[in-house]
């Protein structure tokens, strides 16, 4: 049995400091997204959206910010696809209409991880590049035209879409077609660390297609009892090896998988 | 009376797979489900559920109260343990404190589930949390049009890929 405190703890400094304020996402005026598969934009591994003062960053108590995990090393010269994702325990990224105000839950788990801004910040640098979807896009565009800043920071960002959409920045770049070569023959090559960050039809068609190496799924402590599916895209059930638990002290709990089949699947791409 | 949810899920929150085949549970799971059965000596279940594990897997065999909820409550059980029964949640409680019951565990299905979760009978839930995702099956919760925020008790890894989550339920609250 473990101890909540001793799951996985790598690296984890405690913030005596942290405290719980309001400076959370949920009571971010932008809550109600438009695209609530999309919401992982804002509550995934993006502090670069929060990333004004490290007490915000302290302030956000381990909820919505990745797992840090020093056992993924940052010269690991195999590239790897995770995706990421934050749920509900029943399943659920968003309500029915979007909203996603009840990521703010108040459960405090004695023992659990917090999170070192410093390292947040650091952890963050060591993702390559993001992949999305054009509403996952649109949606952080709009966080960005509301005053929110850009939520990915100076890190290349792929974007997947037939649609013509405005180009904000010089990092950001258009892709439409074959997902699997692209993703082997032009990104594997050229990043190591590469995060699909929703929605759920693109990280869907990703661990479809086999090309994802690690899912980090991240469950908070309630039921909302309906709402948008992150998987429903899915099409077959898919099996995982168990990685890493970690819980934090918000009583989040993240859960790291290995994708099965990756590892042959890495021995062909360099034949 | 005190209630506790035990049950298996997928990591995206599935308590079955599409065709609604148990292939997929851990043995731990099963182990974790007779020993908090066999403790409580009190069993809820609905009728799907039932039906899979008749006639061997039933997890009490000669003490204690097997409650199946069916509409068809004419038919004669399998155990004289066994009550059929389409009672309300606080219907359900009532005979088992009348057996002399003072806590239960609810192992499936997600209308049971969601029927006494709605009701706000529902002390404990514990998930275990198997090592796949599905593309469809049935959710943990359905028709539950209120939150349930929760306390995270323990976390506890039951073999190399299951990992099994406790629960404590807070009172609910209208979105």
């Amino acid at each position: 049995m473990l101890a909540a405190g001793q799951l996985g703890r790598r690296g984890c400094c405690r913030l005596s400091t942290a405290r719980r304020t309001d400076a959370s996402f949920s009571n971010h005026p932008d809550v109600a997204l438009q695209q609530p598969g999309d919401l992982m934009i804002a509550n995934a591994a993006h502090s670069h959206w929060y990333d004004s003062t490290a007490a915000e960053l302290a302030a956000l108590d381990g909820r919505g910010v990745t797992t840090l995990d020093l056992g993924q090393t940052m010269d690991n010269a195999t590239s790897r696809v995770t995706i990421h994702m934050v749920a509900s325990l029943d399943g659920f990224i968003a309500r029915k209409d979007g909203s996603v105000e009840w990521l703010e839950t108040s459960d405090k788990f004695g023992g659990g991880d917090t999170l070192d801004p410093a390292f947040v910040a650091a952890f963050l640098k060591t993702i390559d590049c993001y992949v999305m979807g054009s509403r996952t896009y649109e949606t952080a565009l709009s966080f960005e035209a509301k005053g929110s800043g850009w939520a990915y920071g100076d890190t290349s960002t792929f974007v997947l879409t037939p649609r013509q959409l405005p180009r904000t920045r010089d990092i950001v770049e258009f892709y439409s077609g074959d997902l699997a070569q692209f993703v082997n023959r032009r990104l594997r090559p050229a990043f190591h660390s590469i995060w699909f960050v929703g929605g759920g039809a693109v990280s869907s068609e990703c661990l479809r297609l086999g090309l994802a190496d690690e899912v980090r799924y991240a469950m908070l402590p309630i039921l909302i009892g309906d709402g948008i599916p992150f998987f429903d895209r899915l099409e077959r059930d898919i099996s995982l090896h168990l990685a890493d638990v970690k819980a934090y002290e918000s009583g989040m709990v993240e859960l790291r998988y290995e994708v099965q089949g990756r590892a042959t699947a890495s021995v062909e791409r360099f034949e | 009376m005190n209630i506790t949810v035990y049950l298996a899920s997928s990591i995206n929150g599935m308590i079955s797979n599409k065709a609604n085949i148990p292939n997929w549970l851990s043995q731990e799971y099963g182990q974790g489900l007779l020993a908090i059965c066999q403790r409580m000596k009190a069993v809820v279940m609905g009728e799907t559920t039932y039906e899979i594990l008749i006639p061997d897997h039933l997890p009490l065999k000669d003490e204690g109260t097997l409650i199946v909820l069916t509409h068809d409550t004419a038919t004669e059980p399998l155990q004289a343990n066994v009550v059929f029964t389409d009672e309300t949640p606080p219907g359900i409680v009532r005979i088992l404190e009348s057996r002399g019951h003072r806590e239960a565990v609810i192992i499936g299905g997600t209308q049971t589930v969601s029927e006494f979760v709605k009701s706000g009978l529902v002390n404990e839930l514990y998930l275990v949390v198997e090592p796949v995702l599905f593309g469809a099956g049935l959710p943990l919760l359905k028709g539950v049009d209120a939150d349930y925020e929760m306390t995270l008790l323990e976390v506890q890894k039951l073999n190399t890929h299951s990992v099994q989550l406790h629960y404590r339920l807070m009172e609910s609250m209208n979105k």
